[in-house]
Formats: structure tokens, sequence, C-alpha cells
């Protein structure tokens, strides 16, 4: 089992009001899975993988990862778990508007020991797999949604994860490029193995994934 | 990477940074500024002290004019001056303390403006031809023993005057002493061509005084740092001319206009022995200036009130400049979590993230330093960069590093993400 999730909960208080984003929550993913998860608008979707990225904090809950625990409320650590294990497309693409398309791509790289040839290769093989190359020098002002949901793929791939963790990562997309980028999930889960999670409003992509599971105020019921 | 990311976090918010630098600045120059002056302060407030409990009579001869030209006309009166002054110096009721400030003329002076006589007013003078050369008119005090004693002078090198420095011989230079200004233009040793009171000699540089020597002059601070300090030289021999005699005069009537230093004495008592001295060398004319007690008090007195102030205010500005500061700093690194917090879902960890804030603290901090060295160069004069500060940047980099640490400790990466 790669990801072993037990009794998340996490709520929101608004004065007297109560939003239970995640209500005792579990769930279980095997390696190499291609993962769907669906629901409404405010089902708790996005919570869901924003903590298994461990970007957010939990009230209560348990986390396995490769059947060690992690540290749900150490920043620190959870830095160091995300780096090493996940690449991460959020919702709103979370690019930096002060870099090109490239240096966004780069990003995680630089965090690596890379010479600037081999960033330069693998950012430029990676742009072109999303039909990016030639917007490269672009800034994020510069690009259409689509595009910058494109750019946000490629630099949550580039670091060669093995969880890839996706919040509707084809939302802004039309179809033909929805579906070319589906193909590379396809290729990344079922050649290199990697496991997937994607959170998606949309069937067609729900189908070409291994599970689709439902989640509804909270919990998941199908 | 770093680099980059600096730049970035700086051009993100150029008012801040900029208002980050200048708030540290403020801090930085107000302390060190600050502790110049008490630094000042407090060498004057021990030469005040010392002077405080004692009682100044200042004394001052009535031959002016007409009166002194008749003065000096008349056969024994070079004699008679000379008695009395040392009657002034062999008293044993007071201490007799000589400082005339007559000038002196230096002959081809390489000095700055600032050592000539009048340059305090604006009223440099040029050169002027005496007989063999250009000769400049620069600030001289004349001394004995007693002005030293009194005003605690010390010497940043060389040697103090010794009892024979002060009898004048024909042929050997004068030893003088010269102030702290005059380190960058002579030399230990150096001897000197000079016109003093029309008596041409040459003196000899036998040390320089320490930064901010002072006196005290009719109630206000001479500072020395600009003046060439002379021996108040004494005449053993009769004049053998005219000439001469015409030196002694003058030298003599600035001898016995000095002051008065006597503690347990009221000013009536001073004025009789001062009286009865006369009568005995056969001068009269001579008055008292009363008693400096008072107005030494005064000056005491708003010399602590300024240390207060200075200490009260500077703290003030300076922590309320700190405390700005820390806000500016967290308002800053509150607006970069945002982009920490991509940073973060992209292979960064909090160990590179606190290294961008600590680059960044660290740049501001730089900045800070070298301006409040540049500041204190524009308000001082000099530059002056007092230890302290070093341990207050510490300090306020330690507390300002303190806060965004946290911040990053508790970043919530996803609310940051969700924000559009
Ligand atoms: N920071 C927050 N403060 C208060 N409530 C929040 C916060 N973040 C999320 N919520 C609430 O938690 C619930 C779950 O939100 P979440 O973003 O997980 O939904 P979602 O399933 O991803 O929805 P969508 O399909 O619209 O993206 C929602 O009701 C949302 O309003
Ligand atoms: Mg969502």
């Amino acid at each position: 089992m790669l990801i072993n999730v037990m009794d998340l909960y996490k709520y929101y208080h608004h004065g007297d009001s109560i939003t239970k984003a995640l209500d005792g929550l579990s769930l279980q993913v095997k390696k190499g899975e291609m993962l769907a998860i669906m629901g409404r608008s405010g089902s708790g979707k996005s919570t869901l993988l924003n903590i298994l990225a461990g970007i957010d904090y939990v009230d209560k809950g348990k986390y396995y990862y490769d059947n060690k625990k992690v540290p749900l409320n150490n920043q620190k650590e959870l830095s160091i778990f995300r780096r090493d294990k996940i690449g991460f497309i959020v919702q709103n693409f979370a690019l930096i508007g002060y870099k090109n398309t490239f240096d966004n791509v780069a990003l995680p790289l630089k965090y690596q020991k890379y010479t600037k040839k081999e960033i330069n290769s693998k950012v430029m093989a990676l742009l072109k797999s999303v039909s990016l190359k030639d917007k490269a020098n672009k800034y994020p002002h510069e690009l259409s949604g689509g595009e910058c949901q494109r750019v946000a793929i490629a630099r949550a791939l580039i670091n060669d994860p093995e969880l890839i963790l996706a919040d509707e990562p084809t939302g802004s997309l039309d179809i033909k490029t929805e579906e070319e980028i589906m193909d590379i999930f396809a290729y990344l889960n079922q050649e290199l193995g990697k496991t997937i999670i994607i959170v998606t409003h949309n069937f067609d992509i729900a189908k070409k994934c291994t599970r689709v599971i439902h989640i509804h105020e909270g919990k998941i019921t199908a | 990477m770093f680099l980059e990311e600096f730049k970035a976090s700086c051009k993100d918010n150029k008012l801040i940074f900029i208002i980050i630098i200048l708030q540290f600045t403020t801090a930085l120059t107000f302390l060190n500024i600050s502790i110049n002056g008490l630094n000042t302060i407090y060498f004057k407030k021990t030469s005040f002290n010392q002077s405080l409990d004692k009682n100044y009579y200042e004394l001052i001869d009535n031959y002016t004019g007409n009166n002194e030209v008749a003065f000096k006309n008349e056969q024994d009166n070079l004699k008679r001056l000379k008695d009395f002054y040392h009657l002034l110096i062999q008293n044993e009721n007071f201490n007799y303390m000589e400082m005339s400030f007559q000038p002196l003329y230096v002959k081809d002076f390489q000095g700055e403006n600032k050592f000539l006589y009048g340059y305090k007013h604006n009223q440099n003078q040029p050169p002027i031809l005496l007989d063999n050369g250009y000769y400049s008119y620069v600030y001289s005090i004349q001394i004995n023993e007693t002005t030293i004693t009194e005003f605690n002078l010390k010497l940043e090198d060389g040697e103090m005057f010794m009892e024979t420095d002060y009898l004048y011989h024909k042929d050997t230079p004068i030893p003088v002493l010269l102030g702290y200004d005059y380190m960058s233009v002579y030399n230990i040793g150096d001897e000197i061509e000079i016109d003093y009171l029309q008596l041409r000699t040459k003196i000899k540089v036998k040390g320089f005084l320490s930064k901010n020597s002072s006196v005290i002059n009719q109630d206000t601070i001479v500072y020395l740092d600009r003046y060439i300090v002379f021996p108040s030289i004494t005449f053993n021999m009769d004049p053998f001319n005219s000439f001469e005699k015409g030196i002694q005069y003058r030298a003599y009537l600035n001898k016995v206009n000095g002051v008065i230093v006597a503690n347990e004495l009221s000013p009536n008592e001073v004025q009789n022995i001062i009286n009865n001295l006369t009568k005995i060398s056969s001068l009269n004319n001579f008055i008292i200036i009363g008693s400096n007690n008072d107005q030494l008090d005064i000056l005491n007195l708003q010399a602590s009130k300024f240390i207060d102030l200075t200490v009260i205010l500077s703290i003030l500005i300076s922590l309320f400049a700190t405390i700005s500061l820390i806000l500016s700093i967290c308002n800053k690194f509150r607006r970069n979590m945002k982009n920490y917090a991509i940073h973060l879902i992209n292979g960064s960890t909090i160990i590179y993230i606190k290294k961008f804030i600590a680059l960044e603290i660290l740049f501001y901090m730089l900045c800070a330093n070298a301006l409040t060295i540049l500041f204190s160069y524009i308000f001082l004069g000099y530059f002056y960069y007092s230890t302290y500060i070093l341990l207050t940047t510490v300090l306020i980099i330690f507390l300002t590093l303190l806060i965004p640490f946290k911040m990053i400790h508790k970043i919530n990466v996803s609310t940051l993400l969700r924000e559009e």
C-alpha cells in the first residue's frame, strides 16, 4: 500500500456554522494505481488532495506513506517529504508571475544538483510533450488558462515524482488538449508505473483511471 | 537561485524594500551618533567635574590704549610686572593658571585653513610677508603647568612640557605641543619658524594632545585640536635693547592676565590678596572678574541634561525605528509567503526558504551599516562606527529573523495557494 490515510477530519468553523471539509475519511491507494476522485463542488476533494500532498493541516487523522508515518503537522519534515515524493498540480496552477514558462518548469530542478545543460534538455523535452515548446519564454500573464495548466503539469512532472497529485488538471483545456494530457498521464501510469490521483468532474477522464471514488460532504460514498 | 529570488523579492515591492533599509539605518544611525555624543560629553564632563568645585577668578589689567603706552614708557614697569607675576606664581593661597589666546605667525604654513586664526568666523587672513617669507596667522594658546593639570590635558603622542620648557633661551627652539588635528601636518621633532609678539624664533614639536582636548575660557569650552599649544615663556634675563623689552612687556602682560584658581577663598579675599600683591610690586589697575563657579554650574547642568536628553531621545528613536523595522519586515515576508508556498510545492524545503529570508535580512543589515557609517561622516564630519552598533545589528537581525522563521514554520501552503 502506497497511501493509507485513516479517519481524516478537517472542519472549518465560521461562528456557529461548521463546514466539514473532511469528516472521518479513510482511503487506501496501491502503488501503480490511477485513481479518480469525483464529487460535487465543496465536497472536500481539494482538501483531501492537499492533505495527501502535505500542504494542509488536519484536525485529526493518520497518514502512512509507503508504511511510514507522515508527520502531518510538521512543516519542516513535510517539505522534505514533498520534495522527495510528490508532483503536485494545484487547482489554480500557482505559477510564479515573475518567471517565464521555462523557469517555472525548471524550478524544482533548481533545488537539486543539475547542471544548466541538464536542466535545459529536461525542461525542453517536457515542454515539447505538453506542446509548449514555443512558449518557453512567455510569462504566465501572457498565457491562456489552458497553457498555464500545462505549465503547471510540466512543472509537477519535471522532478520525476513517484506520486502525482492533480487537482482538476484538465479543467480549462479543450477536448483535444485534454486527451493529450490524459495520454501523458496514462503513459506515466502504465509505462513508468507512477501512482496518480486525479480530482475531476469529467467522467471521460474518470473512465481512463483504474479506480474512481466519490466524495460527499467529506466522506467517501462509493 | 538565491540571487534570483532575492531580486524578485526586492522588486516585488520597492517601497517596502527602501523603507526597511531606511528604518534599519535610522535605528543604527541614531544609536551611533548618540554613542559618539555620549563619548564626547563624557569626556567633557570629566574635565568639567575637575573644575567644577573650583572657583576661577580672571585677572585683567586695566592698561589699555594710552594707559598702556604710558605704562610701557615708565622705566621700572617691566620689572614690576615680572615681580607681580612671580608673586602670583609663588602665592600659597591659590594656583595661578596662565591661558592667553595670542595667535602665532607661522612661516610657510602648509596646514589647512581650519588652523588659521579667524577661521571660526570666516575671517581668514591671507599670509603676510614679513622680512624673510610668508607667515600665516594661526590659532595658538599659551599655557602653564597649572592649565595642564586643571584641564587634565593628555597627550596622544610625544612628551609633556617640562619645567625648563617654560624658560626662554635665545638660541634654542621653544618646545610646543600641537592639537590633535595637527598630526597630519607636522611630526614630532619638526622645527617651525614663527613670530610670537614680534619675537622671531623657532618652535619644535614636542608632542600632540589627545583628541577633543579642551580648556574653559570665559565660560566656554575651547577645543585645542586646531591649536598650537605654546608654553607661557618666562624671560630670565633683562632685555638688552628696547625691541626685546617690548617683546617681554607684551609677554608678561599676557602672563599676568591669567586665572586664579582658588577653592577656599571668597571673591573678597581674592581681591584683597591681589590688591596686596599689586601694592608690593607697585602696580595698580588690576581688576578681577568674579568667580566662574556659577557659570560652570550652569554649563555642567546643561551637559548632564544634554546627556539625558540625547540618551532618551536616541533610545526612543532607535527603539521606534527598530519596532517599525520589525513590523515592516513582517509585512514584507508576509507578502513573500505566497511565493514561498509555491516554492514549497515545487521541491523547496523550509530550510531553503529560511536561507532566502536570512539572505535578504543580511542584505538589509549590510546596507544599513554602510549607510550608518556614511551618515556618521555627514553628521559628525568623520567616520565613526561604535562597536555597540555591531552588537545592536546582531540583536536586530536575531529579532527580525525570529518572526519570519516562525511564520514559515506555521505556513499554511494550501490556504496561500487557494488565494488568487
Ligand atoms: N480556508 C478555508 N476556510 C473555510 N472554509 C474552507 C476553506 N477551504 C475550504 N473550505 C471549505 O471546505 C469545503 C471543501 O472545500 P474543497 O476545496 O476541498 O472542495 P472541492 O471539493 O475541492 O470543491 P471544488 O470542486 O469546487 O474545487 C468547502 O465547503 C469550502 O468552502
Ligand atoms: Mg477543489
